[in-house]
């Protein structure tokens, strides 16, 4: 079956708009501690960690990678082999719905709007089914769109609070122990889909992968540093009372008669989160594929979509939910499992199963 | 397919009962060469002059051709007539095509066959400047009706052998003629062909205008991939970066395949000024685009649901004039946007004597009276004419830019800035998706390229530069073979 193909740069730089769409989202209570300028040393060992747990991935696909893992699975483990684009599906479910319903928790109780939060986060699904059920090369484009006015909207907040940044606010690094920053390293990789995504959507890109995969964990990098040393720069030890500091912070930016640019950064938020959705429903599409052996069956993106924004719904609505689906440890095991675990598995498995066609 | 009867009787009969109640069309008995004759016309679509002029007084003059219908019609051909237009036919759909064409058909009796005489004499507009793309510098001529005309137009605009116009036909019943004209070793061959199957698709009875055609040529999404220009210079500059234009009889424009997103915001004016004044416009048009697009949309978004994000002083002026008026914004401006769409169909279609009335009229009754009777504030109706104004700084976007700005109006009285970002994003999606003849419509911004992004589209370059490297439309990047 011939696919369209999309450059190693778009794959990456949607990547990169749903890395940033995640870490918009990162507040005091979840990295663990009260001294959040741990979480970069946090999230460059998180990245550390992630380049390993991404060979499994490179080994699994290998040389041509005109295969993902799913596919891998069916062809060399027989009836077992269904399970693995089964669970990839779910997997990209959970990881779209935890996105949406923290994006509902941070409607419902930070901004707390005129108009049901449930109709914002039925529009982004509906939104995120279309460009999904375009392909992935209208998702890459869109992602490229959104970049630049995510790098525009990122930047005129980050540049307008900077001058409220002080010194003082700083503290110690490391000052808690090491146990903030440990907990911050299963944060981030907790709240990670690119591995799960580049096992399945791998075989679409064109070009210079592995670079692209460092630009990428070089670029994120950066996003999370500046926006970590800006929270706790101009926001000192407020920050650390808020579910969502990312917003206070641009809600607190002015420029001379323009005020409250919250609006601006949550619309920017809901555009990455756009992508990032249709992203997980264009892979739950491709795991389909591989499950039917069909073309990227339609029906099965609606289900998906649909799924997607029930467990979404579910999780905002209920504290039992959200204790479940976004605890930190549960997300990042399934991480380690979509991204490591399953593709070490088929590589291995193909391995095996040359090395006897060999004999 | 029927073939005309050696029989003169025969074909005489045959054509009289194809035209019965014509009273247009026009039969001439003649003795040529000896031999019985007859000449058909269809009056006012040739020129009497010419027939008499061209191939009555020669027959007239011609004394006695030996030999048998045949033998006489070949001699006619080539020793009698001096036509420059004129060529043997001998199925009868063809010779009644023809007829309507404006052709002259001459039958000879024992002859299978028949020589037909292009001598088209009807009246055609001359080339006026083009009332929908006027331009400052650019040349004042634009497209008529007879597309003959139009590829004259272009012929003496572009003096080289490698310009083609191929013919075709559409409309089962029209049977109206079109040319498809590129540049051969420029335009795809792919894109050619493709546009050829899609033309063959079409299967309406009539194309009365190239806007019938359009729809047969596009492949959905909010923006068309399909452009459409009054100018012949316009169509050269086109064709030299491999597109294709089709001229379609009866029609004073010309259709551009294929059609970039950013191809809107251009105009020929730009390339006319010096590059730093072509990019400046350019910026204003986009801005125009975005002004026009989503100003209602986000005006109703944050005075209903983020009036945090106004300055005071400006918030306090809203909420003045909103105090003092009986709907509430969202209602408002859809009345005043309903308004101003109603005036403008009027202005438009109402007798050219009456359109001025009609504006000073609504202009007085919105802009004046409305306000000043407390029905709708002043802050919506600036918002609302500041739209309509910068929509037509992009006229090739003014339809889907109508129905856009009605989805954001909507999108933001329901969701707040979010509604419009929201479909902002929807809309980017579309774009993203929608590709002309397999190029994408966003290209060269999305996939995104800068050597051909700062060339032509962020900024205008200069001609040094833009007369370097390629930019044919087919290698735009992302673009690919395209297939049904």
């Amino acid at each position: 079956m011939e696919r369209t193909k999309i450059s190693s740069a778009q794959f990456f730089i949607a990547m990169f708009v749903s890395r940033v769409v995640v870490t918009i989202a990162l507040n005091a209570h979840y990295t663990g501690g009260e001294n959040m300028l741990d979480t970069i040393f946090s999230y460059l060992i998180a990245m550390a960690i992630g380049a390993v747990l991404a060979v499994p991935i490179w080994m699994a696909l290998g040389r041509s990678g005109e295969r993902g893992v799913p596919e891998l699975a069916m062809e060399n483990m027989g009836w077992a082999g269904r399970l693995v684009p089964i669970c990839y599906g779910l997997y990209f479910v959970l990881v779209g719905g935890t996105s949406l319903a923290l994006f509902q928790i941070f409607l419902m109780d930070t901004v707390n709007p005129g108009f049901s939060a449930g109709m914002v986060i039925t529009a982004l699904v509906g939104v995120a089914l279309y460009g999904a059920m375009r392909g992935i090369e209208t998702v890459a484009r869109c992602a490229t769109c959104v970049f630049v006015v995510l790098l525009l909207g990122c930047g005129l907040v980050f540049s307008i609070v900077a001058r409220r940044f002080s010194l003082d606010n700083l503290e110690p690094l490391f000052c808690g122990g090491l146990s903030q920053t440990g907990q911050g390293v299963v944060l981030f990789l907790a709240r990670t889909s690119i591995f799960a995504d580049m096992a399945v959507l791998l075989p679409q890109v064109k070009g210079r992968k592995k670079l692209g995969f460092f630009g990428w964990m070089a670029g994120t990098s950066l996003f999370v540093g500046v926006t970590v040393l800006l929270i706790v720069g101009c926001l000192g030890r407020y920050a650390y009372t808020q579910n969502f500091p990312v917003y206070v912070l641009a809600s607190i930016t002015e420029v001379r008669s323009l005020q409250r640019l919250d609006a601006v950064f949550t619309g920017v938020w809901m555009m990455g989160l756009v992508i990032k959705l249709a992203c997980d429903l264009y892979a739950c599409r491709v795991c389909f594929s591989a499950l039917t052996k069909r073309k990227e069956p339609k029906w099965a993106l609606w289900a998906t979509g649909v799924a997607v924004l029930v467990l979404a719904l579910a999780i905002a609505g209920q504290s039992r939910m959200q204790r479940w689906f976004l605890d930190t440890k549960f997300l990042f095991w399934c991480t380690v499992i979509s991204g490591g675990a399953i593709p070490l598995i088929i590589w291995a498995a193909g391995a095996l199963g040359r090395k006897r066609r060999g004999k | 397919m029927e073939i005309i009867s050696a029989n003169l009787e025969e074909t005489k009969r045959y054509l009289q009962k194809k035209f019965e109640n014509a009273m247009d069309f026009m039969a001439r008995d003649l003795e040529v060469g000896g031999g019985k004759a007859a000449l058909f016309a269809l009056d006012g679509l040739v020129s009497k002059q010419i027939i008499t002029l061209s191939i009555l007084n020669p027959l007239m003059e011609a004394g006695s051709i030996p030999g048998d219908g045949s033998a006489r019609l070949n001699y006619i051909e080539k020793a009698v007539l001096g036509t420059m237009e004129q060529k043997r036919e001998a199925r009868m759909d063809q010779i009644l095509v023809l007829l309507m064409s404006g052709f002259a058909v001459l039958c000879l009796d024992g002859c299978p066959e028949a020589l037909v005489f292009g001598v088209q004499g009807f009246e055609t507009r001359g080339p006026d400047e083009p009332q929908n793309e006027v331009m400052q510098r650019g040349a004042k001529d634009g497209f008529t009706e007879s597309y003959q005309n139009n590829i004259s137009m272009i012929r003496r605009r572009m003096k080289t052998a490698a310009l083609k116009f191929e013919k075709a036909e559409v409309g089962g019943q029209s049977r109206t003629p079109l040319a498809l004209c590129y540049l051969e070793g420029v335009a795809s061959p792919q894109i050619l062909e493709q546009v050829r199957r899609r033309l063959k698709s079409y299967d309406l009875d009539t194309a009365l205008g190239a806007g019938y055609l359009v729809s047969f040529l596009e492949r959905g999404g909010v923006f068309s991939g399909v452009g459409m220009t009054e100018r012949p210079d316009v169509v050269c500059g086109k064709i030299e970066e491999g597109r294709i234009a089709i001229l379609v009889e009866g029609t004073p424009s010309a259709i551009l395949v294929p059609f970039l997103f950013v191809e809107n915001f251009q105009t020929l004016d730009d390339y006319l000024t010096r590059p730093f004044y072509g990019t400046f416009i350019r910026w204003l048009k986009y801005a125009s685009f975005f002004l026009s697009a989503f100003l209602p949309g986000l005006y109703v978004a944050i005075a209903t649901h983020h009036p945090e994000m106004l300055p005071e002083a400006l918030l306090l002026k809203i909420a003045e004039s909103e105090a003092q008026t009986p709907f509430p914004v969202m209602a408002e401006t859809l009345i005043l946007y309903f308004l101003y769409e109603v005036l403008r169909e009027a202005g438009l279609r109402a007798p050219r004597s009456l359109s001025t009335t009609v504006s000073i009229v609504g202009g007085l009754v919105i802009g004046d009276t409305a306000v000043s009777s407390g029905l709708v504030s002043a802050p919506s109706l600036m918002v609302v004419a500041l739209t309509a104004i910068a929509g037509y700084a992009v006229p090739r976007l003014y339809e889907p830019l109508a129905l856009l700005r009605l989805a954001f109006l909507l999108a933001g009285n329901f969701l707040g800035v979010w509604g419009v970002m929201i479909g902002l994003v929807l809309l980017l999606m579309d774009l993203c998706g929608t590709d002309s003849f397999g190029v994408p419509l966003l290209s060269p911004v999305a996939p995104y390229n800068r050597r051909l992004a700062f060339r032509d589209v962020l900024v205008r370059a200069g001609w040094r530069r833009l007369a370097k490297g390629n930019a044919k439309v087919q290698d735009m990047p992302g673009s690919r073979e395209i297939g049904e």
